[in-house]
């Protein structure tokens, strides 16, 4: 699946008078784990939303494989998208959702044993953080190209998010998804990234080292959240 | 991949009941009372439909990536869902109004 290209170009977006996004521009290539980095309100769901389709904003343009796609999320298999909030209806079972996205549970349940007797439990019956997981399994899993991640790593104990953290890279890795993924534990997903895109005054800048990162960053206090030392 | 009928299935589950109940009940309604009584049934079925799909859309708000995932958008959900309604509601409003009225209980005085 690697060698699939996603970007998005020319986005723009304001709620009333307040620009989020003016010509912001990003990419996802196949194969690779992407972190959007920015401040609350700094636009990363609404780029999110854009990219994935379901938010319009005044201006974008979207092309998958270098052909315009003006509504990824229309087009079968290409992209899944994982919102901050809970999404899969309550009404459903874990193993009602995975059939529905066409994922196999086995490979969950190996890794996330803890949940073979509950697969036909209601999902609205688990708790935040179990039911963030099997979220984030059901979209990382299921068969797809590009898969844009909203904070996963929101509601997770720390071995989960080690544990999610591994699965995003070998989806990357082995099953040749492009991952972009936002969240403000900046430790993990920095960590797993391949480069990073910063969100600032409604503008997109890549950065692909850290160095790169800290000059985008050492005049901004989410630099600081980070707890990582700024390389002067 | 689940064929899209059982994610439409899931979809109108927790607000299926409420339109059948209310097609059931009009339909019932239009039985007992024969002619002139059409339009505003039909009236009655529509505004109330409405009211059950803009309490539905509100509660279900936070659902709705997860059928975009999927592909299928929020006017892609709907718009099947309102017609079938509609149209399982014209089959029950004809089966009233052609089968003859046969009082179910008797005159208790």
């Amino acid at each position: 699946m690697a060698g699939h290209r996603l970007e998005i170009d020319s986005a723009r977006c304001a709620y009333g008078t307040r620009i989020i996004l003016q010509d912001a521009y990003a990419r996802i290539e196949g194969g690779e784990v992407v972190a959007l980095v920015g401040l609350n309100g700094s636009g990363k769901s609404t780029l999110m939303q854009m990219l994935f389709g379901t938010l319009r904003g005044e201006y974008k343009h979207i092309r998958y494989n270098d052909r315009p796609c003006p509504v990824p999320c229309m087009q079968p298999g290409v992209v899944r998208y994982l919102p901050q909030h809970p999404f899969v209806p309550s009404h459903l079972s874990p193993r009602s959702a995975f059939a529905h996205y066409g994922a196999d549970t086995r490979p969950f349940l190996n890794d996330f044993p803890e949940f073979a007797s509950r697969m036909g439990q209601r999902m609205g019956r688990f708790s935040g953080g179990e039911r963030r997981l099997i979220e984030i399994n059901l979209v990382l899993r299921s068969a797809c190209r590009f898969v844009l991640l909203d904070e996963p790593f929101a509601e997770l104990m720390p071995l989960h998010s080690k544990r999610i953290s591994a699965l995003i890279r070998d989806e990357a890795r082995f099953g040749g998804k492009g991952i972009l993924l936002a969240d403000h534990r900046f430790r993990e997903s920095l960590g797993i990234s391949d480069r990073a895109y910063v969100l600032r005054d409604g503008g997109v800048t890549e950065v692909t080292s850290v160095a790169g990162l800290a000059r985008q960053l050492e005049d901004n206090p989410i630099w600081l959240s980070t707890g990582l030392p700024l390389p002067r | 991949m689940t064929p899209p009928v059982r994610i439409y299935l899931a979809f109108c589950r927790p607000f299926a009941a409420a339109l059948l109940a209310l097609t059931g009940f009009l339909g019932y309604v239009a039985w007992c009372a024969k002619d002139g009584i059409w339009h505003p049934l039909l009236w009655f079925k529509i505004l109330t439909t409405l009211l059950v799909v803009y309490v539905a859309d509100r509660l279900k708000h936070a659902e709705y990536p997860y059928y975009a995932n999927l592909g299928i958008s929020k006017a892609r959900l709907w718009i099947p869902v309102i017609l079938a309604d509609m149209l399982l509601f014209g089959l029950v409003m004809a089966v009233a109004t052609l089968t003859p009225y046969v009082q179910l209980w008797p005159d208790t005085d």
